[in-house]
């Protein structure tokens, strides 16, 4: 090693120090005009500055353009949780005059602001995305680190039901929110899913919908974005292609159908919005969800009902879930079916079948309302030619009468003529199961003896008294062996027997 | 090698030694300007003390309303549209209407007229006059940081601005 060039040591330390120095000045340099000259918001209202200039036409225009300052302009919400600084870049949302001009100069379409003044309900709680952000790419918070991207335009609308009701805005700006809100109830989306405490428990309830976030959904199936209104849209398209496995059949929606129950499906967003927030009719909506008002049984039946057992007046093998719904409101049904027997169906369901519970402790239906429903399906019109006849009728509605039959005889003869549809052991195939808890604790022997003999008019139950070649005698006897399936071992009690001896 | 013998190359390494420094001094300055900006936001969510007072066809002359949520009386007359601030300027309580149109103070007592001058009581100023404006949609804007002085009126513009 030579000695050390000291001069020449100088003069590079003295070139290192010239030039970080230099490349730090740049930087310091280039961020303070980032920041203060080319930020893009204050290139947007450079710009509206100059339009305002334009348009001033009088004393207020031009106070207006001479009031405009070139800085942050928010919206802070504390009610709402929000800070919006949509407006720094949408100066004109609320000037009329500006409804020529492009993005992000434009005037804000239809009268949505005068009725909302961007003072008290800023712009995220309809429009999500991010409200502090001051570039749209950011505003639009879109990707993994952000829960509710700015929604696309045609989805808009559903932010009307935080506040609204869908009968409300149907004219008057909201008409999308108002056909999905009417299309829920038309689809009977209740039958399987449950809103607000009412509604079926095959599928999951719907409450709060509106507020999942990108995480909480299976994304493998989506083609378009990954986001929620994307992820309803393509369900309802498709529920089996996005959720493999998925028991929802295909709603069968027009695209603009589509579109609005997608709508309605995120206005189920469970907020804690204040309370001065919500018109008086959506006050109106949560006390009488709290409080049902009585419904007709009719209206009760399409909403909760009519997508399994459709009319009810012809018994259904449903191929697309493998299972049969009843004739409800089948002539035969409807005339030797008791009132206790068909509340006490409605209200604890068939367990281990698809028919959930519907009481209020599950479904959410009162009594009240489970009687209307009742009072519905028995009040089925009987033609004349399919009226049973009297001594049938007569014992279907006889709380007395038990079966006296032997349930070993009843064993072979149920496996010879009836297994073919409800399955061995009358667990249920092709016909409903005969096992079921609810069905043995409130069917009564009577109601049995009836629906055997007679059959049940419209489904694929034939009548084996007449026509069948059975005796009374089967038919008890076939009676005491699901009486045996259900528990009971009328046999052991000989007591029973003699009593039940004609 | 260089030496005493060649003066020239003195100046040059000065130069560089003294630019050297001064561009050092300059970043290490401006970085310091740029740091000393940091604790102050250029804005912060801070709630804005403008609001809208509504249309102002809903002040034809002769209206006095409350708004009590932002806490001013409006005052419409034939001069136009003005906002009077109903917090009391001695220790912020707001003040209740007298029955003679003038202001009471639960708090303290102090007692002022209809056009907020102090009649008695602790209170050391007037109530304040706040400033007035139209939006461009025509609404009434009442920004409750800035003063004016008393008895100036606002005269709105009616319709949209041209
Ligand atoms: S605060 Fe009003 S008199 Fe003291």
């Amino acid at each position: 090693m030579s000695e050390i060039n000291l001069p020449q040591l100088d003069r590079r330390i003295k070139w290192a120090l010239l030039l970080t120095s230099l490349a730090t000045l740049a930087v310091l340099l280039a961020s303070a005009l980032a920041e203060n000259v080319f930020a893009p918001w204050r290139i947007i209202r450079g710009r509206y500055a100059g339009i305002l200039a334009e348009k001033a036409g009088d004393a207020r225009g031009a106070a207006l353009a001479r009031q405009f300052e070139n800085r942050i302009v928010q919206n802070v919400l504390p009610e709402l949780g929000t800070v919006d600084r949509c407006i720094t870049c949408h100066p004109g949302v609320d000037d009329p005059r500006m409804t020529d001009q492009p993005q992000p100069y434009r005037a804000h379409s239809g009268d949505y602001l005068i009725h909302h003044p961007p003072e008290k309900f800023g712009c995220t709680v309809c429009h999500r995305g991010q409200g502090r952000a001051l570039t749209f790419e950011e505003a639009k918070a879109v990707g993994h680190h952000w829960d509710y991207p700015l929604l696309p335009p045609e989805y808009t609308q559903s932010s009307c039901g935080l506040c609204h009701t869908g009968p409300e805005v149907e004219h008057r700006g909201g008409e999308v929110y108002a056909l999905g809100e009417r299309l829920f109830g038309e689809k009977g989306c209740r039958a399987c899913h449950r809103l607000s405490g009412r509604g079926g428990s095959l599928g999951p309830a719907l409450d709060g919908v509106g507020m999942k976030v990108r995480g909480q959904l299976p994304m493998a199936g989506v083609s378009g974005e990954h986001t929620l209104p994307q992820w309803l849209a393509e369900h309802f398209d498709s529920p089996q292609r996005v959720v493999p496995g998925s028991l929802m059949k295909p709603p069968q929606l027009s695209r603009e159908e589509n579109t609005a129950l997608t709508v309605y499906m995120l206005s189920l967003q469970n907020r804690d919005l204040p309370r001065s927030y919500l018109s008086p009719e959506k006050h109106r909506e949560y006390y009488l969800a709290a409080r049902p008002a009585p419904a007709s049984g009719e209206a009760l039946f399409s909403q909760f009902c009519s997508p399994c057992h459709d009319t009810g007046e012809i018994g259904i093998y449903d191929k697309f879930y493998a299972a049969f719904a009843p004739a409800v409101r089948g002539v035969a049904f409807a005339q030797i079916a008791s009132a206790s027997y068909v509340e006490a169906v409605i209200r604890e369901g068939r367990p281990g079948t698809a028919m959930p519970a519907w009481g209020a402790a599950a479904g959410g239906l009162s009594d009240a309302e489970i009687a209307e429903l009742r009072r519905y399906l028995l009040a089925t019109p009987v033609p004349q030619g399919s009226r049973l006849a009297e001594p049938i009728l007569a014992r279907a509605h006889d709380p007395n009468y038990r079966s006296t039959g032997d349930a070993g005889r009843g064993a072979a003869i149920f496996t010879r003529h009836c297994t073919g549809c409800h399955g061995p052991g009358g667990a249920g195939l092709l016909a409903p199961s005969l096992v079921t808890s609810t069905f043995q604790r409130h069917a009564a022997d009577g109601f049995l003896y009836a629906t055997i003999a007679e059959g049940r008019a419209n489904t694929a139950m034939p009548g084996f008294l007449s026509r069948g070649g059975f005796f009374e005698r089967d038919i008890e006897d076939v009676i005491a062996y699901l009486r045996k399936l259900g528990g009971q071992d009328r046999a052991a009690s000989p007591v029973a027997r003699a009593q039940g001896q004609p | 090698m260089p030496g005493r013998l060649e003066p020239d190359e003195m100046p040059r390494r000065d130069w560089l030694g003294l630019a050297g420094l001064w561009t050092a001094a300059l970043a290490v300055g401006g970085s310091l300007v740029g740091m000393a900006r940091l604790p102050k936001p250029r804005v912060s969510p801070e709630a804005s003390s403008r609001f809208r007072a509504g249309s102002p066809l809903e002040y034809p002359p002769g209206t006095v309303k409350v708004l009590p949520d932002q806490i001013v009386r409006m005052i419409a007359t034939e001069a136009g549209v003005a906002a009077l601030s109903l917090v009391c300027t001695h220790l912020g309580c707001v003040v209740g209407e007298d029955a003679d149109g003038g202001f009471l103070c639960p708090c303290h007592g102090s007692r002022f007229d209809a056009q907020g001058k102090v009649l008695g009581g602790p209170a050391p100023r007037p109530l304040r006059w706040l400033e007035v404006s139209q939006a461009a949609d025509g609404a009434l804007v009442v920004d409750a940081a800035r003063e004016v002085p008393a008895g100036d009126f606002y005269p709105p513009t009616s319709g949209r601005p041209a």
